[in-house]
């Protein structure tokens, strides 16, 4: 395996904003960021927080207001087009879609700063577009249409295309957003075997928290117009992660890392299990609005029993017993339960 | 023509001989990584021509794709790129001849050939009729076919708007402007004969600089708007203002002046002189050349300007250079035969549909090609009427484009997607 030549970024003093009516407005400001070797970097901020404007920036799309972006020492404006594009790949959730572009063709546009005017495709440029395909386990589909294609099919594409075009630094906006949540895990973990196994450096912007939480090695969050970094662990536990997040109803689970609602709790259940079936009914009396509390003034408790097919749940409401056959099955009768002591 | 074709079928190629590619990385399945300097600068590296078509049997690559179906995939994909091509050139030769065969005076396919060679033939004004007049007719047809396609491919893919064409966006009718304004406002200052070399550059020039000022004004507004369905409605109000402000210079110009206009606007592919022909091969030439450079610059267009940014593309001189060879092209075959419409939006489509693919260095051949054919048709077409009199080429071309564009409007919901 071989692995990239050693690369940085270094953000100085960068500020990066839009210019409108011939002011320029700043979304981020005094980012002083710096990227290393084979790092996995999540992006996260609230929507309008100035994400996709400092990825577009960091990729030379738009240019920055002030301070600097440096790349490998050298800023990068000093970069010929050609050469900036051999060291950083882009990545955004735009699609394309063509009833006649074929998948193997869009991909190898990725070898589009390796190939002379011709675009003609060099043994080694054949190979690097065939590996991206199978990085992305899309080989099957490569004399297939963009059209043909699903959406997670589509932004695989789009992320073998840059892959293709093998440079050190790969620079993703929310490439995930259209994908259900399994593909966002593959999506992020094919990324982070490119930075563990190439050295490769990737920068994320994603909307997940979870995602960004559990798999990033460094988190840059977007907070008060900068940047704040460090690994998530980190942001969690010095607070940064609820300070941006935390604004709305949710509440942070420090144990979890997950954000839930606060749901009112009136009244107590008791509920004593072990095992994942017991993890589950646990969730589902939460959502019910029960409170789990085993002390003597549970008015109502749940057992959970094996069976020849599956569990049943036994439900002990003063002297009456009931048996269910599905959480599903429970949670009606508790939901009656629920609204009768309402009214 | 085709013969010492170098980039046709690149992408093609490229995937054919992709097998032979993968014959020494059994150990670099997962390697996305390939510095391909270091790699030709090892010597103990074998070296291994990309020419190499042949299909190696052995083939380590665990795509899930068998190898029969890939190479099945990529024969049968060449072979019919080939085929068509080669279709479409016998096509292109059919045509021509047919279209040398007609016309007022009845001259037999014998006298034809013996003509072409040099032989003679039995009457003395034939030959002035078939090099005086149906050579320079059929050569006109066929820069003509040929430009508009490719201007109109251009365009398609620089606004990557699938219903773009020279005429449908105003740029026909920008260059009519341009014309307008030299022959009917400028020519008040200074006196020209408009009918020699000189008169037909400065025809050309301001045509082109009035093409050019239409398309950059829609590139403007297209960076603002990106709606396929609007940019279309301006074209078309542009090309309405453009020939009012025509009307109002016919409305005050000279009797001498609005004569020679006139004659300019009743341009056909069979009008077109000796001495315009003299601007018109080499300016259309030179458009073509400069568009088939623009293969792969159109390629990664074709992902939208952040893509082709991040890629590396210098997207100010891509644009320059290609609206400078679409206003070369639209500008000077409008200059010469007066606007003719719905070929340009019409046979890119044509192309994407017999070729089957996205890939510029096959449409732009292949656009080349197939307008010419079309043109050629469309020349045929109008003196089926009779042998005296012939239709206007811009209502056959109408009526050959306008069903095409109509079944894709039809056919695709999305019109995004056609391209």
């Amino acid at each position: 395996m071989q692995n990239q030549n050693p690369h940085s970024i270094e953000l100085q003093n960068l500020s990066v904003g839009f210019a409108q009516g011939g002011h320029s407005i700043s979304v981020l400001k005094n980012v002083n960021l710096k990227v290393r070797n084979g790092e996995t970097i999540a992006l996260l901020g609230l929507n309008g927080s100035g994400k996709s404007t400092l990825l577009r920036s960091i990729a030379r799309l738009q240019p920055v207001l002030s301070g600097e972006v440096r790349l490998n020492d050298v800023e990068l404006g000093k970069w010929p087009k050609k050469d900036l594009a051999r060291h950083i790949s882009f990545v955004s959730t735009e699609i394309i879609n063509s009833n006649n572009l074929q998948v193997f063709d869009l991909v190898a546009l990725g070898r589009f700063p390796h190939t002379t005017w011709t675009g003609k495709l060099g043994v080694d440029d054949k190979k690097v577009v065939y590996n991206a395909l199978e990085a992305v386990g899309i080989s099957s589909l490569a004399y297939k249409k963009m059209n043909e294609l699903s959406d997670g099919e589509k932004q695989r594409t789009m992320i073998a295309r840059a892959l293709a075009q093998d440079t050190p630094i790969i620079i993703l906006d929310e490439p995930t957003a259209f994908l259900d949540l399994p593909h966002k895990y593959e999506i992020f973990r094919l990324l982070q075997e490119q930075s563990r196994t190439f050295g490769k450096s990737i920068i994320i912007a994603i909307h997940d928290l979870n995602i960004a939480l559990q798999e990033a090695d460094k988190i840059w969050l977007a907070s008060a117009g900068s940047i704040v970094e460090g690994a998530p662990e980190d942001l969690i536990l010095n607070q940064s992660i609820i300070k941006v997040f935390g604004q709305g109803k949710a509440e942070f689970d420090f144990v979890t890392g997950n954000f839930k609602m606060p749901r009112k709790q009136n009244l107590t259940i008791c509920f004593q299990a072990k095992g994942i079936e017991a993890e589950w009914t646990k969730k589902a009396l939460e959502r019910l609005g029960f409170q789990i509390d085993c002390n003597l003034s549970a008015d109502l408790s749940v057992t959970i029993n094996q069976i020849e097919k599956g569990f049943t749940w036994v439900l002990i409401n003063g002297e009456k017993k009931t048996t269910c056959h599905s959480i599903y099955e429970l949670s009606i009768i508790l939901k009656t339960l629920n609204q009768n002591n309402h009214g | 023509m085709f013969e010492g074709w170098g980039t046709v079928g690149v992408f093609q190629s490229a995937v054919f001989s992709s097998q032979s590619a993968t014959g020494n990385s059994r150990d670099a399945i997962y390697r996305v990584s390939v510095n391909p300097q270091r790699q030709t600068r090892n010597p103990f590296t074998p070296r291994q021509s990309t020419r190499n078509p042949k299909p190696e049997t052995q083939n380590p690559k665990p795509t899930s794709m068998t190898d029969q179906q890939t190479n099945i995939t990529r024969k049968s994909m060449q072979r019919r790129m080939y085929f068509v091509f080669g279709a479409l050139l016998i096509l292109l030769v059919v045509f021509s001849f047919l279209d040398l065969f007609l016309g007022s005076v009845k001259i037999p396919f014998a006298d034809i050939f013996q003509i072409l060679m040099g032989q003679g033939s039995q009457r003395p004004g034939w030959g002035n009729i078939i090099f005086e007049f149906r050579i320079p007719k059929l050569l006109t047809a066929l820069l003509a076919g040929a430009a508009l396609s490719v201007s109109g491919l251009q365009m398609q893919t620089i606004f990557r708007n699938p219903l773009a064409g020279p005429y449908v966006l105003g740029i026909s009718a920008g260059a009519s402007l341009g014309v307008a304004l030299l022959v009917m406002g400028f020519a008040s200052f200074f006196s020209f004969n408009y009918f020699d070399i000189g008169g037909n550059w400065l025809i050309a020039i301001v045509a082109w600089l009035g093409a050019g000022a239409v398309l950059a004004l829609i590139f403007v507004v297209s960076l603002r708007v990106s709606d396929i369905m609007t940019i279309l409605i301006l074209g078309i109000l542009v090309g309405s203002a453009v020939t009012a402000v025509v009307s109002i210079l016919q409305y005050f110009s000279n009797e001498s002046m609005l004569k020679t206009f006139i004659v300019w606007t009743m341009g056909s592919l069979g009008g077109v002189t000796q001495s315009q022909l003299q601007v018109l091969v080499p300016t259309i030439l030179i458009g073509l050349i400069i568009s088939l450079f623009s293969g792969k610059t159109l390629n990664v267009l074709l992902l939208g300007e952040n893509y082709a940014k991040s890629l590396g593309l210098n997207i100010r001189l891509a644009r320059l250079t290609i609206f400078l060879s679409t206003s070369i092209l639209a500008g000077s075959i409008t200059a010469f035969c007066g606007p003719i419409g719905f070929i340009g939006i019409a046979v890119p489509h044509l192309a994407r549909m017999a070729f089957n693919t996205a890939n510029h260095h096959v449409l732009m051949p292949a656009s080349m090609i197939l307008g010419a054919v079309v043109m050629v048709a469309g020349d045929i077409i109008s003196q089926l009427p009779g042998s005296q009199s012939s239709l206007p080429i811009n209502s056959v071309t109408a009526l050959i484009g306008i069903p095409v564009v109509i079944y894709l409007i039809i056919k695709n919901q999305k019109l995004s997607s056609i391209l």
